[in-house]
């Protein structure tokens, strides 16, 4: 880059200053000039520019008028405008659209005009620069993307082969495991499963954008709760929905909290009781959605609770599997949607989330 | 049940070979099944499927369970190339997505199109296997 001189092209009807500019700045700059707009095109057309000076009044055309026709075309080339007179207005208005970068009067101060190329060329660097970071940055997008597809099956596809195989075996009853290590290694499976599953949930709330429809809790939370029941029937469910109005908010997030909450409700039971349970409270009104998460669990430490949504944290007070992951995305989940989460807990009495999020009618 | 559904034909398509296996021996041990044919590879089964182009009137009642990803032609490469056989042989056809994928792209797409009957989740029950025949046995 510091090799590279600067490319400047000049454009003025009087011949004389073209050859001034010339004999003061060649030895700094690769220098073209053009004493007509139609020249000028020729050039752009084949040299890569960095600075662009055209003197205002020119016949034929303008320099301002000249900068405009080729704006379009050539955005790149940061713009200075050279003239003798000060017709202020045509100026202020030719800055204010943003056509030229910096006006010089005539005739020029060679320091002057000196800073102002580099000044130019230093914004015209940035700019470049910015224009290379977006679009690595959308290549990043691109490829994280892609690492969220092929996790969700690159990743899960042979661990299903093995489950597979696992019931199978279990089917036709031939591999003799008194020991009972398939259901290890069934165990295990499942639980790494579950953790690539955590993972694809986090990256998809972080690239998914977020998306408002009308919300109907009814429906939202027996979906979660039937599908919760399938997998522990033992846990007592009570679910009191109070919607009278319309809610909209971004049903893939609310979603992903409701079962990562109710999925930790039914995990931390007491493995003893006959009475576990899993209250779910939802109160609507038209600015926001109130849910409580109710269970007569094993509780948190107080000391613990507020570790409880950073990433990977767990309490080591129970033995339970979990990879830590699932409140952090709670947590992140509702960031994206402007929602919040408060949670109180009595260790060995049970432990109650409170969500708030709001609901996005105004957007409709 | 498995005594109406042991007249159906199934092909399994499914470019992994484990899983190809592991379907064929559950419909076997499930006796969902009596006659299976698995290809590892959506363009054999295409293949396979050609002959019927032309004698649509020897095509039986079967049931395909077809992975989505695929190398080469995937699932739904698969269900547009097999879109192109006749009335006859397409009515008598419930073509069953069988995927690990969480893609809500992909299971969106698959609900979508009209020819598949509905998405199996790996690894392949047997239960819902069954349940998901008869709920699309179209009277016999």
């Amino acid at each position: 880059m510091a090799e590279e001189k600067i490319r400047i092209l000049y454009i003025d009807d009087e011949v004389n200053n073209l050859h001034a500019f010339k004999a003061n700045f060649r030895r700094k700059y690769e220098i073209y000039t053009a004493s007509n707009t139609l020249e000028a095109r020729k050039t752009l057309q084949s040299i890569p520019l960095h600075i662009i000076i055209a003197d205002q009044r020119m016949p034929g055309a303008t320099g301002v008028e000249f900068f405009n026709s080729i704006k379009e075309n050539y955005p790149d080339p940061i713009r200075i405008l050279l003239t003798g007179f000060t017709d202020a207005e045509a100026l202020v208005d030719a800055i204010n659209k943003g056509q030229i970068y910096r006006f010089i009067r005539k005739p020029w101060d060679d320091f002057d005009l000196q800073n102002t190329i580099s000044n130019a060329y230093e914004i015209f660097n940035t700019r470049k620069e910015l224009d290379r970071k977006m679009d690595e940055l959308e290549k990043a997008n691109d490829e994280l993307s892609r690492f969220i597809y092929s996790a969700s099956h690159d990743l899960r596809s042979p661990l299903m082969s093995v489950l597979g195989i696992i019931n199978l075996s279990k089917l036709d009853h031939s591999i003799t495991d008194p020991n009972g290590y398939v259901a290890m290694i069934e165990t295990s499976v499942l639980k790494l499963d579950r953790f690539v599953q955590k993972i694809i949930e986090y990256y998809k709330n972080t690239r998914m954008q977020v998306e408002y429809e009308p919300i109907d809790f009814k429906v939202l939370i027996q979906e979660s709760v039937e599908s919760a029941k399938l997998q522990n029937s033992a846990i007592h469910f009570e679910t009191d929905v109070e919607q009278n109005t319309d809610f909209y908010g971004d049903a893939f997030r609310i979603n992903l909290v409701l079962n990562n909450l109710i999925s930790n409700a039914m995990k931390y039971q007491k493995p003893e009781s006959e009475h576990q349970m899993v209250k779910l409270k939802v109160v609507v009104n038209s600015y926001k959605a109130v849910i409580h998460i109710e269970d007569n669990g094993i509780g948190i430490l107080s000391e613990h609770l507020n570790n409880v949504f950073k990433m990977f944290f767990r309490s080591r007070t129970n033995n339970m599997p979990g990879s830590g992951i699932g409140l952090y995305i709670v947590k992140e989940a509702l960031n994206r949607i402007g929602g919040d989460i408060s949670v109180n807990s009595i260790f060995e009495k049970g432990t109650t989330f409170v969500i708030t999020i709001p609901s996005q009618h105004a957007t409709r | 049940m498995p005594q109406d559904s042991q007249k159906l034909f199934f092909i399994l398509v499914d470019d992994n070979d484990i899983d190809l296996f592991f379907h064929e021996k559950l419909l076997r041990i499930k006796k969902i099944a009596d006659h299976i044919t698995p290809f590892l590879r959506a363009a054999d089964a295409l293949d396979y499927l050609e002959r019927f182009q032309d004698h649509p009137e020897e095509y039986r009642e079967t049931v395909i369970l077809l992975d989505i990803q695929m190398p080469q032609i995937d699932g739904f490469g698969f269900l547009e190339e097999f879109e192109k056989m006749p009335e006859e042989v397409l009515s008598k056809t419930r073509i069953f997505l069988v995927s690990s994928s969480l893609d809500h792209g992909d299971l969106s797409r698959g609900h979508a199109h009209h020819l598949v009957s509905g998405i199996l989740k790996k690894p392949l029950n047997a239960d819902e296997l069954i349940k998901a025949l008869e709920n699309t046995a179209a009277g016999g």
